[in-house]
């Protein structure tokens, strides 16, 4: 489900190719289908949990214990598994510092 | 070469040969028996400016030299023009009046031993030696210098993810064109370097300040460790969490792109003034009023503070630029937000576009516009402690 970027503004980024997830730039509600620019490409991803402008969208499933990178680098550990299109945040993703 | 390239500020040469941008006439409450005192002498003075410390007594070391060095360093940053120290004994009050007139910086100073204990005669006599320093620095012209001629502190507060992914990314921008012009930028908040210090260590200008990079954010890494708590809902805090972020790391990987991409010259601690142009590390807590008066100790005549959601805390003797990159902030918060990046979020200008913006406004700031935390006043100086008072 990839197409090329055009000039309309994307619903979610992919900062670095590495990424597990992808930060949406708008609100976005459960069951829309957003457009997420992934290098030169739109990648169509399913929402399945609201997330509100900035927050992380998972770009595939994961396993629990997955080590989630964004900027290319590693930003913690999920506690549960998630699927594409799940919110990424606090109540599934751990620091692997200072605890 | 663009417009920002050859820009000139124009401020205030001092004896010491350093370089200001703004003639505060500086009333330092040195203790904090005296704090209410100080504020009520800075508060009859035009233009005065106020740092008070809460503390001043029972302090040991590190923390007394640390809490020390702050205030002689807030009181000889070149922003400031004169002095008044506001003391409670006098041979602590002269002591520090003696380390500020050493640099040829007018000073003077007030204690509650000259007036026993009496606070309206200390406020009295604080008026009108105030009130001449006030005059005297009244009439200095501003000369021109090169932007190479700044100190520039770097801060983010209540960052969300627009901050990681434009408003931090804007002033790393701005910080490459400003190093590249020879200005010196202080980065700190070693906190916030966790989960990103191999980022910044592969930029030390050595082996040996690479290592001590890494070292600094162990030591305060074992520090919340030791602590019992897990560093999150602390930091990242509420604010942080609502605006996306998840972990320490992901907010420091945020954080650091905006010391921009330059070597990394040196490690200096809280209130240490920096030699030599270029992106230098300060140790030092990430509380922004603590941060920021370690940066204001260490002579930084400016700031450069991006948020998202806002933070309105400005430092007292630095113009602090506010930047964000959220839309929906700079909307909410018209007398807050000194420079708006929400077109590098909405991906209609880019991030090197509106690091040249924001030079230019570095510059207009220099140069004498105010800041709002300025027209608002909420300027305020905050010494960092170790400890507390025994």
């Amino acid at each position: 489900m990839t197409g090329s970027a055009h000039n309309e503004r994307p619903d979610a980024l992919v900062l670095h190719k590495d990424d597990d997830i992808a930060v949406v730039l708008r609100d976005v509600a459960a069951g829309e289908r957003i457009r997420t620019l992934n290098g030169a490409d739109i990648c169509l991803v399913d929402i399945r949990t609201a997330l509100p402008t900035g927050h992380k969208v998972a770009m595939h499933d994961m396993t629990a214990g997955h080590r989630v990178r964004k900027y290319g680098e590693i930003i913690g550990e999920l506690t549960a598994p998630v699927v594409k299109g799940e919110h990424v945040h606090v109540h599934n993703l751990v620091s692997l510092r200072a605890r | 070469m663009s417009d920002v390239d050859g820009a000139k500020i124009f401020g205030y040469r001092r004896t010491d040969g350093q370089f200001g941008i703004r003639n505060h006439m500086l009333v330092l409450g040195i203790n904090g028996l005296a704090a209410r005192a100080a504020e009520r002498i800075a508060a009859n003075i035009l233009g005065a400016t106020l740092a008070a410390t809460h503390a001043g007594r029972g302090q040991i070391e590190p923390d007394f030299s640390l809490h020390m060095n702050q205030l002689i360093g807030l009181a000889k940053n070149p922003n400031v023009g004169a002095v008044l120290v506001v003391g409670v004994d006098q041979m602590s009050a002269d002591a520090v009046t003696a380390r500020i007139s050493q640099i040829g910086k007018p000073c003077d100073v007030v204690t509650f031993a000259e007036t026993q204990e009496d606070m309206l005669a200390l406020v009295d006599l604080g008026i009108r030696r105030a009130a001449r320093l006030a005059r005297l620095i009244s009439d200095q012209p501003r000369e021109q210098a090169p932007i190479s001629e700044l100190i520039i502190g770097i801060e983010c507060g209540h960052s969300d993810a627009s901050s990681g992914v434009a408003g931090n990314l804007v002033v790393g921008a701005a910080v490459d064109r400003l190093a590249d012009l020879g200005a010196t930028i202080i980065l700190g908040e070693t906190i916030e370097w966790l989960g990103a210090e191999h980022l910044l260590a592969k930029r030390a200008k050595t082996p040996e300040l690479s290592e001590a990079i890494v070292a600094a954010v162990e030591r305060r890494e074992q520090w919340a460790r030791s602590s019992g708590k897990s560093l999150t809902g602390n930091n990242p805090g509420e604010e942080n969490i609502r605006g996306g972020l998840s972990t320490i790391e992901e907010k420091s990987l945020g954080a650091i792109v905006k010391s921009g991409t330059r070597p990394i010259q040196s490690l200096v601690s809280v209130g240490e003034k920096p030699v030599g142009a270029g992106v230098h590390a300060m140790d030092g807590p990430s509380f922004s009023p603590e941060s920021l008066t370690g940066f204001a100790a260490a002579g930084a005549q400016i700031m450069l503070f991006t948020t998202g959601p806002g933070n309105s805390f400005t430092n007292a003797i630095a113009p602090t630029l506010k930047i964000t990159a959220q839309p929906a902030t700079t909307a909410r918060l018209r007398e807050q937000i000194d420079f708006d990046a929400g077109d590098t979020f909405l991906g209609v200008e880019s991030i090197a576009d509106a690091g040249s913006r924001l030079v230019a406004s570095l510059v207009e700031v220099c140069n004498g516009k105010l800041t709002w935390g300025e027209v608002l006043k909420e300027g305020l100086e905050v010494p960092t402690r170790i400890l507390g008072s025994l």
